[in-house]
């Protein structure tokens, strides 16, 4: 099994390397800290390590990520733990974290966090990650008929929340 | 309605990739098995930790089973092995509970957790690190004196933290609680000298709610689940591995503090189904990353364990196949392991 990792190890780098950020946005969406976003996505690399020569054949082992962060993201007390551990390594490294300001439209990603967690991942895979409904389905696991269900309701509830317009065909 | 909320969101999302590229990943580094295993052990024992408050809290035990259960007796908790390992399992290591003081690891916490009858929660945990100072976390307040910040979750959680002084982190949460509740709570607390928080005093609580459990000095555990593992009761965990530690499972047994049962609970939520495992009403549950686990109280007071990234049908066949090891058999697992450590951080 030995050589099956060392030759699966550039690949899981490469994936690290390319996946860090977009995973790190992901997290912020959903949980509104990049400290807290960091720790999701340092957390689900680490799973995906450890079971890389599984998870590593999936077809897209970034869904997996994925899955892993939104899961963790709406669990209070992991959620509390990871702030916790974030806040620490924070105080501890005085690394800078990308800031909030840059990140812009914080009243838009807080609207979306006040939503069923269902639909809040729903409808952060579809916006921030462009994702049509059949790669959302597959990555959190679920039909694509939830799907629907969750981006339509999610959807009018951000344009409500937001006084937005909503087009229902979007 | 002034405009549209795709075109909202495609400018939102945009902004957020902008932010995001500004990260420098950190140089990746693969944990080193012997990590892994402690890191494993830790995490299948808090895992199923949570899951022992719901057994404790409403599950009756059945004994139609032909087999003895394993007793916690005067000779101290049973160390439980499998009989059915999984194919290219071997045992790496194990690790008796409660772990001597100075095992313990810098980071710990004490968590204190109070509720009302309308299932309303709040928690005060004390988290021991050797943080310098916090920052950038969520929205800034002030408590104590102290600078302060405040989370709030999708879920609607609300997390207050502060550092009461050097190495003292304090976090409040609650998701019934405003703010202005959680910031009373904070104002009233005594912190005494020990450390670790241990002695921290709650002397305002909103009305209606009433104390549910605590969790004392548990060691936080390593990556795959940012919890705490509990290290101060007595218990067993054994772990194996294949040879790249990528395949691993844990067999444990614990004897859960009455009142940590329903902190252990609260604080994973487990999402768990019913079986029978030896005849004993078990339950099992899948965590993030693929940790399947299954628990059932083996006798009175002594919980049993079994959990891994085996499979749910490995971990079952496993837990249906312990049985207590010889004295022999537990000292040469040990010895394998003797760098195991529930609280090795990855």
């Amino acid at each position: 099994v030995q050589p099956v990792i060392e030759a699966a190890a550039p690949a899981f780098v490469d994936l690290y390397r390319r996946e860090y950020r977009p995973l790190v946005a992901f997290g912020y969406a959903l949980c509104g800290s990049w400290g807290s976003a960091e720790e999701l996505a340092q957390e689900a690399f680490v799973a995906l390590f450890r079971d890389w020569d599984r998870i590593g054949g999936y077809h897209a082992p970034e869904g997996w990520l994925r899955r892993v962060v939104a899961n963790r993201a709406t669990s209070r007390w992991r959620r509390a733990a990871s702030e916790a551990r974030a806040l620490a390594r924070l105080g501890g490294r005085r690394e800078p974290v990308a800031d909030d300001a840059t990140a812009a439209d914080t009243e838009f990603w807080a609207a979306i966090r006040s939503l069923p967690p269902r639909q809040s991942q729903v409808v952060v895979l579809h916006y921030l990650e462009d994702r049509p409904v059949e790669d959302i389905a597959a990555v959190l696991d679920i039909a694509s008929g939830t799907v629907k269900a969750h981006l339509h309701r999610a959807r009018a509830a951000l344009a409500a929340k937001l006084e937005l317009e909503v087009d229902d065909d979007g | 309605m002034t405009a549209d909320l795709d075109t909202r969101a495609r400018a939102a999302a945009a902004g957020l990739h902008r932010a995001a590229d500004d990260l420098e990943p950190p140089e990746w580094e693969p944990p080193s098995n012997r990590r892994r295993t402690g890191a494993r052990l830790a995490v299948a024992a808090v895992a199923v930790a949570g899951i022992v408050a719901v057994v404790v809290v409403g599950r009756a035990v059945v004994t139609d089973d032909p087999r003895q259960p394993v007793a916690s007796g005067s000779g101290g908790v049973p160390a439980l092995i499998p009989d059915a390992l999984p194919d290219g399992l071997a045992a790496a290591g194990a690790v008796d509970l409660p772990r001597p003081e100075e095992e313990l690891g810098p980071e710990r916490m004490t968590v204190r957790l109070f509720g009302d009858a309308t299932g309303g929660a709040l928690s005060v945990t004390v988290f021991h690190s050797e943080a310098a100072e916090p920052a950038d976390f969520g929205e800034s307040t002030t408590v104590r004196g102290k600078p302060a910040w405040v989370s709030e979750d999708d879920a609607g959680q609300t997390a207050l933290m502060w550092q009461e002084a050097p190495g003292i982190l304090a976090l409040v949460t609650s998701g019934s609680l405003d703010l202005a509740a959680m910031s009373s709570v904070a104002e009233g607390l005594t912190f005494g000298t020990d450390p670790a928080g241990g002695d921290v005093t709650v002397t305002v609580l909103p009305p209606g709610f009433a104390p549910m459990g605590a969790l004392h000095d548990a060691a936080l555990t390593g990556a795959i689940l940012p919890s705490a593992l509990p290290v101060t009761t007595g218990g067993h965990l054994a772990g194996f591995r294949d040879a790249t530690g990528n395949r691993a499972l844990v067999v444990g047994t614990i004897t859960p503090e009455p009142d940590e049962v329903p902190v252990l609970r609260w604080m994973l939520g487990a999402d768990a189904g019913e079986i029978t495992v030896r005849g004993h009403q078990a339950l099992r549950t899948t965590q993030a990353g693929g940790i399947d686990a299954v628990i059932w109280e083996e006798s009175p007071g002594l919980y049993a364990v079994v959990g891994g990234t085996v499979g749910a049908d490995a971990v079952l066949a496993a837990a249906e196949s312990l049985r207590p090891a010889t004295e022999q058999e537990w000292a040469a697992i040990v010895a394998l392991g003797d760098e195991v450590s529930p609280t090795d951080h990855p």
